[in-house]
């Protein structure tokens, strides 16, 4: 009896510091989140939180912005589908394959990684500039002016630039999911494969791609949430601007609580992103499923 | 049992993480000596914002019992989120540096700002006495008692041009908004920037709507505005931004406007390739006075767009410092009034004077070390023919968002956006957040 009792209070010492930590940082703010988005709070420590229903939540349903956003986000997951998708996996292919210096390539290619986001940010930002950024001068001296942009201040292509500069910096990342998936193929496959005559594109085709679906279900999913919650680099390199052209859901999120002190339709926004973020895993995950079956 | 040790170490290793902050926090409150956070924007390597850290510096060498940690961030936009971020978390800093303005109205309303007024009283008003009383109005709010933060710097909006380029291109300093457009017409066909407009930082269109209101439309439209008597989207107000939108269109105000940041705008107007650049009178201070380019500018008015308002300018405080009461001790005040004495001393300013001369809020003597500065001789001239000012337009409005939002939708001028839609989205705004 004395054992059982002192290995209960074992399992809660261990236990202890990850709830803890989960209750502080995940559980205590999500909850907090909800009730403020049902208040109206400018944000100020100890100034009254006043009741005011679904208000905030009408708001940012019929507010352009929130949309605009959404589909700035939405922008995101089509890079996350068409760009990095195939070009992570180029890059795993390349890193497990079997030609010379593989592993500078994988050095190489998993540095962005490495770097901070705001270092990235910068320096894409020093790159894109209209006037003296290098992507405009290459464009210039190959005589190619008309295509020299302002890349980060014309709507329209200021997010897509971001979205670009996203998958230059995550390519490293997601390659070594795919690496990961293409390295536990057995060889014996590959040699069978080769016998039959299945060799080159063939090979890829019918033997990597589908024998890699476990990395591409892990990439679906972190791509959808990882879109979702995107950030950082959009902040640091736009501030969702010039006049909320390249805001994200999460931008807006910002600076409806920072900028215009309305806490309580900032935690909406918080709110609908964790609604959608948690029903867009749960519909990869048995939209997946499904095809397994 | 050595999995209980393990579990014990764990549990106390938890513990032992949160001491240092506790210990830290009974230091703080337990020591003889107060420490203060000042929080501002003054990290640049200027004159004028080296003088303000090393009088900072000199406040804590006093061995007064009062310890001054600055805060100083230069970005506007990062410090205004750090100060707001200490208000919602109510770890705010003893005294901070603010516009005023409907942007502190929350802060007031929420009962976070000491109200300075009795300070500033004792002794017969000895410091408030120090002031211009000009410049009190920025300082008070409609509905509350008292004074809420003392004026550090003031300025006046003015055009700064280059002399070199107005003789070659044969023309006279614009007096009008009609004579500016004409100049930069000129300018434009000589191939040279008429101006290059920092919009990457959004204040810049800011001011310039503010001078076209102020200027156009009168001191009397700032009120309006405020009191919605005077809509956002009335024929007047957007023929201020059409004014605008024409000259982004026409190429004005420069290339690549939305990428240039104020900072970049100011390095290529002294480097001469630009004929006028508008800007505060801090920019004598900062970036002309020293320089081999201050003897090739000139300054003048902001051009007028009627002549009844010619007399108008925006001006007035522009930094202001106000003491927190969130969480804060009496001693805490009054470690943050007697830091505030000192800055706002006019011995502080005489000695800003020999090394960064500017117009400033305090009345003080200057020495035989005060330069000669003829540009600031003449805004001082400006100024004198000024009847009446006002600070950002935004500043006296009623809901604290308005700087924030007319400010981006004008960015939006700067993308092509229409006149109307740039008056649509402030009013769509207004309505979205109204009743908040």
């Amino acid at each position: 009896m004395k054992k059982r009792r002192s290995s209960k209070t074992t399992i809660i010492l261990y236990l202890a510091p990850a709830v803890i930590l989960f209750v502080m940082f995940i559980l205590y703010p999500v909850i907090n989140t909800i009730y403020l988005s049902f208040n109206s709070w400018k944000g100020i420590y100890g100034s009254p939180v006043n009741f005011v229903g679904l208000t905030n939540y009408k708001q940012v349903l019929q507010n352009n912005a929130f949309w605009k956003s959404l589909l700035n986000s939405f922008f995101f997951m089509v890079g996350g589908f068409c760009v990095l998708m195939p070009l992570s996996f180029g890059l795993a292919l390349i890193i497990t394959s079997k030609l010379r210096g593989t592993k500078f390539m994988k050095t190489a290619f998993f540095m962005p990684v490495m770097l901070s986001t705001t270092a990235v940010a910068l320096m894409w930002v020093y790159i894109l500039n209209p006037s003296y950024g290098a992507l405009n001068e290459l464009l210039r001296a190959l005589h190619l002016d008309g295509l020299a942009k302002d890349w980060l201040s014309t709507p329209g292509l200021n997010i897509w630039s971001v979205v670009l500069v996203n998958e230059w910096m995550y390519a490293g990342y997601n390659m070594l999911i795919f690496a990961a998936g293409l390295v536990s193929i057995p060889g014996d496959i590959y040699e069978a494969a080769e016998i039959d005559g299945c060799t080159g594109f063939k090979r890829l085709r019918y033997i990597s791609i589908p024998l890699s679906k476990e990395s591409f279900k892990i990439f679906s999913i972190l791509c959808v949430t990882g879109c979702l919650k995107a950030f950082d680099l959009v902040w640091a390199m736009t501030k969702g601007g010039p006049n909320h052209t390249s805001e994200v859901p999460a931008s807006l999120l910002y600076n409806e609580a920072f900028t215009y002190k309305f806490f309580g339709k900032s935690s909406a926004i918080g709110v609908l992103l964790l609604i959608l973020g948690v029903t867009l895993s749960i519909l990869v995950n048995r939209l997946l499923r499904r095809e397994e079956e | 049992m050595k999995r209980k040790v393990l579990a014990v170490v764990m549990a106390m290793s938890m513990a032992v993480g949160v001491w240092p902050a506790a210990a830290m926090q009974t230091e703080a409150s337990g020591g003889d000596d107060i420490t203060i956070t000042v929080s501002s924007r003054y990290s640049n390597d200027n004159p004028d914002e080296n003088y303000f850290r090393q009088k900072v510096e000199e406040f804590n060498a006093m061995d007064n019992g009062i310890t001054v940690v600055m805060d100083n961030i230069s970005t506007e936009s990062d410090y205004l989120d750090k100060l707001r971020t200490s208000f919602a978390n109510g770890d705010t800093p003893d005294v901070f540096q603010e516009y005023g303005g409907s942007r502190c109205l929350d802060y007031l309303e929420a009962d976070a700002l000491v109200d300075l007024k009795p300070y500033l009283d004792e002794n017969d008003g000895e410091w408030y006495n120090t002031f211009y009383d000009s410049l009190w109005n920025q300082t008070i709010y409609e509905g509350y008692e008292g004074i809420y933060a003392v004026p550090f710097k003031t300025y006046m909006v003015v055009m700064y041009y280059n002399k070199d380029l107005f003789e070659k291109a044969g023309i006279e300093v614009p007096k009008t908004v009609d004579e500016m457009l004409a100049a930069c017409e000129t300018f434009k066909s000589m191939d040279i920037l008429p101006f290059q407009v920092g919009e990457k930082d959004n204040y810049r269109f800011g001011h310039f709507n503010n001078n076209l209101v102020i200027k156009t439309l009168g001191v009397d439209a700032v009120d309006k505005l405020a009191s919605r008597e005077l809509a956002y989207d009335s024929d007047e107000m957007i023929s201020t931004y059409k004014t605008m939108a024409e000259m982004v269109e026409k190429g004005y105000f420069g290339d690549n406007i939305l990428d240039t940041d104020s900072t970049t705008e100011n390095t290529i107007f002294k480097e001469g390739n630009v004929a006028m650049h508008y800007d505060g009178t801090w920019f004598i201070a900062n970036e002309l006075f020293g320089t081999d380019f201050y003897d090739h500018v000139g300054v003048a008015a902001f051009p007028y767009g009627d002549e009844s308002c010619k007399n108008y300018a925006q001006g007035g405080s522009s930094d202001m410092f106000f003491v927190s009461k969130l969480n804060k001790s009496q001693e805490q005040i009054d470690a943050s009034i007697e830091f505030l004495k000192f800055i706002t001393s006019p011995e502080y300013y005489q000695g800003l004077d020999e090394v960064a001369q500017t117009i400033v809020p305090v009345k003080f003597e200057k020495t035989d070390k005060s330069p000669v500065n003829p540009l600031l001789d003449e805004v001082n001239k400006i100024q004198s023919e000024v009847v009446d000012m006002r600070t950002d337009i935004q500043n006296y409005d009623p809901e604290s968002h308005m700087l924030d939002t007319v400010r981006s939708a004008l960015q939006g001028l700067a993308m092509g956006n229409s006149p109307e839609q740039c008056a649509e989205e402030i009013m769509q705004r207004i309505q979205e957040y109204g009743g908040q």
